[in-house]
Order: structure tokens, then sequence, then C-alpha cells
């Protein structure tokens, strides 16, 4: 109750009619001091009769609360227009009744100023005829006035009706222009909330702009975790994942179960490899674990065309034909589901799908993006483990077959080196027989043999030692490949230099030129390495055996960015069109009568160095000596 | 050179001629006895076998060792004779047609006291053996 009493003194307010709410304040203010104007004239008239006429004075004063509380209440009510016409309208009457009481023709300005305030209110507050109305029945009112005037003081009073005139004139006047500035207000207020509600809408929009751009943050993010999850996923790890991933899809999209179909390898059959369940919710697995690609050929089909499949349960019209699809839906409760095809680039591996079981829903595209973009990265990740799979099934078998080889190897090799050793052994021994005996006929039946025979005998004797040397000479060859590489740093000039040493002692006489770099160092098997320099340095002390003055050199060049090294000669030289055979086992340039040899010696120094990764080649001329390079 | 015998053990015939020949044209052997397997060699040395009962008291001077032997290898031969205290000093030299790393290692690890590879050539073959019996017949000394 108090609250109501006092809610007089607060203007009303209507939050969504702002016009409303600002007219009715005027009002309010209005109102509040005609009240008090009211009681103060009252108070007054109580106290001072100057009226003379107390209880018409009381009684307008009375019917003038009443008016004023009526228009106060009906503005609270939010009935404005009621409450300005009525508060305007006994506001008029009274002037209007206090304009009769007074016949003194000089209040008729006063009279006026009430009669134009009223038309300035009602043009302000009402609409655009109420200050027309006004001024109109105001000027009545002045007329009937002037006219009881006349009539009661015999037309001597000095009111002239020139002045009626122009105070009618003025209150017209004062309606049209008040009427021109409520109008132009009226428009512009108009504009203004025109332009209000189309911001209010604009932001509007903008706000569902950003609800949505929301969403799809939230989904973007989503997905990209969901990518990331997929990339970093292991292969022991990529079951877990999955199911992780149809777990947080299906309550993203709020269905009830997400599972994952995969067409078997002879292509007959899909089988459910991973599923999600609502809690409460019936699985596949116990129930359809599996589709036989021959009962459901319609739907594979459609599905390798990469269609989906976006299905509402109340549309599958309940025919013969669609009984089997039907029986599922209606066994597994699904309201409406959606199937996505994967392919890998091997083509259609399966699909993945999403059931509503508790309402039919619709899937807007945006969903079924994601769900397509989540089997993607399902069929990829586990196109990824198969080809892992595949890579360590293949690397051990191919590790296997490399230990069968090796295996293989190791035999050939016990073999090669028994091999060896018998040839080395046994070989050897009946040519000692041939040579020996072949000697003691020469010693012990000498007497017996003309000259022809003892040549014979001889001739048996050389071509046994030649073959004793082949021999020797191949199972150094044989031994380069079967014995490891025991590398260090070798001095190859001081290696050299003995071999040159050796070799001049063995023919003092031959006059020699040797021009040896000194210390060259490589890293390498010394013992290979004696050999192959044995071999060149010897072919070039062969080949210029037959020069006045032998020159050899040995050193290093820049030469083809290694390091590479070189064994020069002014000896026989040879052909460069037979250079590619030159290091072939058995392979000779020269007649055995022209120079001694075996044919394996560069065969050997080959392998040598082809066991050190490195390689041996040469630069020869007819006559004009030989350059063996070789690196290591 | 008195009673110096020399224990040969070669199983190839040819081998073992031509062996005996270059010794004797040296003038080296006076008593040569030739086994022609492992178990042979071992039992002249031992006084076992064939040679059961032999006076130990003699005992070669010089083995010529082929290493290629049927039954028991000439390493082997080398390893049981080295076992024996009373054998230690008893000079023995490698005769082979080897000439492997490995065999020369162990042949040396052994101790036999020479390793000589049999040279295709007669006359080289000669050579070698003339040094052999001149440096152990005739140079080296053992206790007796």
């Amino acid at each position: 109750m108090r609250s109501t009493i006092l809610n007089v003194f607060y203007p009303p307010h209507f939050p969504d009619d702002p016009d409303k709410s600002r007219v009715a304040r005027y009002i309010h203010v209005i109102v509040l001091i005609t009240f008090m104007a009211l009681t103060a004239l009252i108070v007054g008239s109580l106290f001072n009769n100057t009226h003379g006429n107390l209880s018409v004075i009381l009684i307008l004063d009375l019917a003038l609360a009443a008016a004023g509380t009526f228009s106060a209440v009906q503005n609270r009510r939010g009935n404005v227009q009621l409450a300005a016409s009525v508060m305007l309208a006994s506001y008029w009457c009274v002037t209007t009744l206090f304009v009769f009481s007074d016949l003194r023709p000089e209040i008729l300005f006063t009279i006026t100023y009430d009669y134009l305030f009223i038309v300035v209110v009602s043009g302000l507050l009402m609409g655009k005829r109420a200050p027309f109305a006004v001024a109109a029945t105001s000027s009545l009112s002045l007329l009937a006035w002037w006219l009881y005037l006349q009539g009661s003081t015999n037309g001597e009073s000095s009111f002239l009706p020139g002045n009626l005139i122009a105070s009618s004139a003025l209150l017209f006047a004062v309606a049209a222009v008040i009427n021109l500035i409520a109008s132009s207000l009226r428009e512009t207020n108009s504009l203004l909330h025109a332009s209000l509600s189309d911001l209010k809408r604009t932001v509007s929009d903008l706000e569902g702009a950003q609800t949505l751009l929301q969403q799809r943050l939230e989904r973007i993010q989503f997905m990209s975790q969901l990518a990331s999850d997929f990339v970093t996923a292991s292969t022991s790890d990529i079951d877990t994942t999955i199911h992780r991933a149809l777990e947080i899809v299906t309550r993203f999209a709020k269905v009830e179960r997400g599972y994952v179909f995969l067409l078997t390898e002879d292509g007959q059959t899909l089988i459910l490899t991973h599923e999600w369940c609502m809690p409460g919710v019936l699985a596949h697995k116990g129930v359809l674990e599996s589709l036989a690609v021959a009962d459901f050929s319609e739907f594979v089909d459609s599905l390798k065309r990469g269609e989906v499949a976006n299905v509402q349960t109340a549309e599958v019209p309940r025919t013969p034909d669609t009984k089997a699809m039907t029986d599922i839906l209606d066994l597994l409760e699904i309201r409406s589901f959606v199937n996505i095809p994967m392919h890998v680039t091997n083509g259609f591996v399966g699909f993945i799908g999403f059931d509503a079981t508790y309402t039919p829903t619709i899937w807007s595209e945006e969903t079924i993006a994601e769900f397509r973009f989540t089997g993607q990265m399902i069929a990829s990740t586990l196109e990824r483990r198969r080809v892992e799979r595949e890579i360590r099934l293949a690397n051990s078998l191919l590790e296997q077959r490399v230990a069968e080889r090796t295996l293989a190897l190791e035999v050939a090799n016990k073999e090669l080196e028994a091999f060896s050793y018998s040839v080395s052994h046994d070989l050897r021994t009946p040519l000692r027989a041939i040579d020996g005996y072949s000697q003691a006929l020469l010693e012990d039946c000498s007497s017996q043999l003309d000259s022809t025979g003892k040549n014979y005998l001889q001739r048996t004797r050389a071509a046994t030692q030649r073959m004793g040397s082949l021999i020797d000479d191949m199972l150094k060859l044989a031994r380069v490949t079967r014995n490891p590489l025991k590398k260090e740093l070798v001095d190859l000039s001081s290696m050299v230099q003995t071999i040159a040493a050796d070799l001049q002692e063995q023919q003092p006489a031959r006059k020699a030129h040797w021009k040896i770099e000194p210390n060259l160092i490589a890293q390498a098997d010394p013992a290979l390495l004696k050999m192959a320099l044995d071999n060149l340095i010897g072919n070039a002390w062969k080949f210029t055996s037959k020069i006045e003055e032998t020159c050899i050199e040995f050193g290093q060049t820049p030469m083809h960015g290694d390091k590479t090294y070189y064994v020069r000669d002014n000896g026989a030289g040879f052909d460069m069109a037979y250079a590619d055979q030159l290091f072939q086992p058995f392979y000779r340039l020269h007649g055995q009568t022209e120079f001694e040899g075996s044919g394996i010696g560069l065969a050997t120094v080959q392998r040598v160095m082809t066991r050190h990764g490195g390689r041996v080649w040469v630069e020869a001329a007819v006559h004009k000596g030989a350059t063996f390079y070789f690196t290591l | 050179m008195g009673n110096k015998v020399i224990l040969l053990v070669e199983d190839n015939p040819d081998d073992e001629l031509l062996t005996i020949r270059a010794l004797k044209q040296n003038r080296l052997a006076n008593d040569i006895i030739v086994a022609h397997d492992g178990v042979e060699a071992l039992d002249y040395l031992f006084g076992t076998g064939n040679y059961a009962g032999r006076d130990l008291s003699i005992m070669p001077q010089l083995i010529l060792l082929d290493l290629k032997l049927p039954k028991i290898n000439g390493l082997e031969v080398l390893r049981r004779i080295r076992e024996n205290e009373r054998m230690t000093a008893l000079p023995i030299v490698v005769l082979t047609s080897s000439d492997e790393e490995k065999d020369l290692i162990e042949s040396y690890q052994l101790h036999a006291n020479s390793y000589v590879r049999k040279p295709v050539d007669f006359t080289q073959f000669l050579e070698a053996i003339r040094q052999i019996g001149m440096y152990w017949l005739v140079l080296n000394r053992i206790p007796s």
C-alpha cells in the first residue's frame, strides 16, 4: 500500500516504449504541479475569501482534483493519451469557469495566456488536431464570455472586439506554430525510432553471426584436435584413438551411437571394427557385427560411389524389398542414421556411421562434413597402420633373407677356404713329382737320352714350374676376398721403397731411376696393399726390362678429388683399346715369351682396391709406358 | 754322421721318394725312417703299435713333418710330441705344400722349430733339403 502511494511521486516508465515514457513523465510532472497549485489555491481560498463564492470554488477544486487523480491513475496504467486529454480538458474547463466567474474585461489577456498554455501543451502531448481544437473552443468560449459581458454591462465596457479577434488569432497562430514544431518533432522522433530499430536489428544480426562464428570456431578446434590425435597416434594406440574419436564426435553431434565398418580383403563382407555407444544404448556388438555385401548390394554400391546414406526411419517404406534394412533399424531402435563412405587411395574401405535412437535427427551439412572428416581420418590412419605392418613384414622377410644369404655365403666361404687349402696342398704335390722325376731322369738316365729328349724334359720342368706359380697367384687372388680387412695406417712410400730395393737387388745390373714421393700414408690393410703394390711395381719393373734406362715413379695426384696414387713406368705400355680387359683374371696383353706372367696380378690389384672401397684404372700408350692410378 | 736318424712323416709316395732322393744326393741320410701317417709317426716315437718294443733310446735327430696326413694330421702329431716332456727339444721341421698363413701360425704355436714350404721346382727343393740337413743334422746340437 505504502509503495502504491509512494509510486505516485515517481514517473511511470514503459521499458519497451521510450516515447510513451517521456510523455507520461511530462504528464506526471504537470499533474503534480497542478495538484500543488490547487492545494495552495484551496488553502488560500479558505483563509482569504476573495471570490465570495467559496462553495463554487470548492466544488471546482474538488472536480479538478478528481480529474487530476483520474489522469494520474490513467497515466500510471499506461493510458497516456487519455490521461493527457482528461488533464487538459479539466484544466480548460476550470479556466473557462473562472472566465465566466469574473467579468472584468482586463482579464482577457490573462485568460488568453491560460488558453495558450493549454494549446501548447496539447500540441506537444496529443495529436495534430488537438491545438486547433483547443484554439477553436477557447475562441468560442472567449466570444461567449464577451457576448455575456456585453449583455451584462450594456455595451459600456471598454473591451473592444479587436482585442477578442487578436486573442483568437494569437491562439490559432500559436496552435499552427506548435503543430508545426510538434509534427517536426514527431517526424524526427519516428526517424530516430526507425534508425534505432534498424540498429537493434543490426546488433541482433551481429550477435547471431558471432554465435555462428563461435560455433564454427569450436568445430574447427574440435576437428583439428581430432586430426592431431590421429596424426600423432602410434600404431599400437590407433584403436584407442578411434574409439575416443567416435565418442567425442558422437557426443558432439548429440546422438547415441558411432561406429566403423570395414570391408574385408576379399570385398565380400563389411565388419564392425570400432564402436562407441552412449551408456544404456544397445550396441551393434553382439547384435550386428557384419554385413554381407551381397545382401546390401544397393546400399554398398551407393557408398562406393561416395554417396552418404542419410535416412529417417519413419520415411523408410515398409515393403518386402526394404525388409532387411527395416529389420535392422527396428532391432537397433534406430530413429535416424547417417552412414558415410571412407575412401583411401586404393578405393572404398568401409564406412563410418552414427545413429540417433532417442529422437529422429536431421543432420546439417556441416555435421555430415564433420562425420566425413572423422571417417577420412580413421580410414587414413588405418591405412597407415596397414602399410606400416606391410613394411614391417617386408622388413622381417628381408632380414630373414639376408640372414639366409649370409649363412649361404658363410658356407660358400668355408667351402672356398677348403678348396683353396686343397688346391694349395694337393695341386702342387703332383707338380713337384713331375718336376722331380724329370730332374731324376735327366740326372740318372742322361746317357740314354739324346738332346731332343733332354730338351723335352727341360720343357716339362719349365711348364711345371709355371703352373706352380700360376697356382700360387690364384691362391693369392682368392685370399684377397677371403680374409677380413684389417685397416691401419700404412706408409705407402716406404713399402714401395722396400719393393724397389728387392727388385733392384735381384737384378743389380739393371739401370733404374726410382722416383718415390715420400711420406704417403694411407688407412689400409697392409698385407693386401703390399700384395697390390708388389704387383704394380713388379709389373712396372717387368715391362721396363727391355728399356735401356728404367724410370719408375710412385706418387700422389689430386686428380678426381680423392687421394689418387699412381705408379708410372716408361716401359712397353699397351694399346688403350685393351685397357678394359686388363683387369680380368688370366687376361694377358703380352706373350709368355715376351713377358712372363700369369695374368692374375692386375685382377688381384683391382680386388684389393675394391675391397678398400677404391678403384684402379690405367693410362697407357704402346712403347710410351703406362700409369696405373688407384684410390683407397 | 754316425747313427743319426731322420724321421720322415709323409703320406705321398712321390714326395717320399723325392725327399729321400734329395737327402741321399746331399749325403745326409744314414738312417731314414718313413711314417706314412700320423699314427705311424707317433707309434714310432712312443714305441707303440707296429713299433711296440722298439729301443726308445734311439730317437730321431730330425723330424720332417708333412701337415696333411691320413688318420692323425701333422698339427695334431706336433701337439702330441710337444706334450711329451722328453721330446720338447726334438727338432721338428714342418715340410709341407701348404702356403696357408693359418698353418704357419699354428705350427709355431705348437712349437715347431721351422716351417719350410716344398717348392715345386725340384732344384729348389734339393737346395731346401740340403740346407735343412746341413743346419739341423750338422750344425745344430740337441741334448743327448
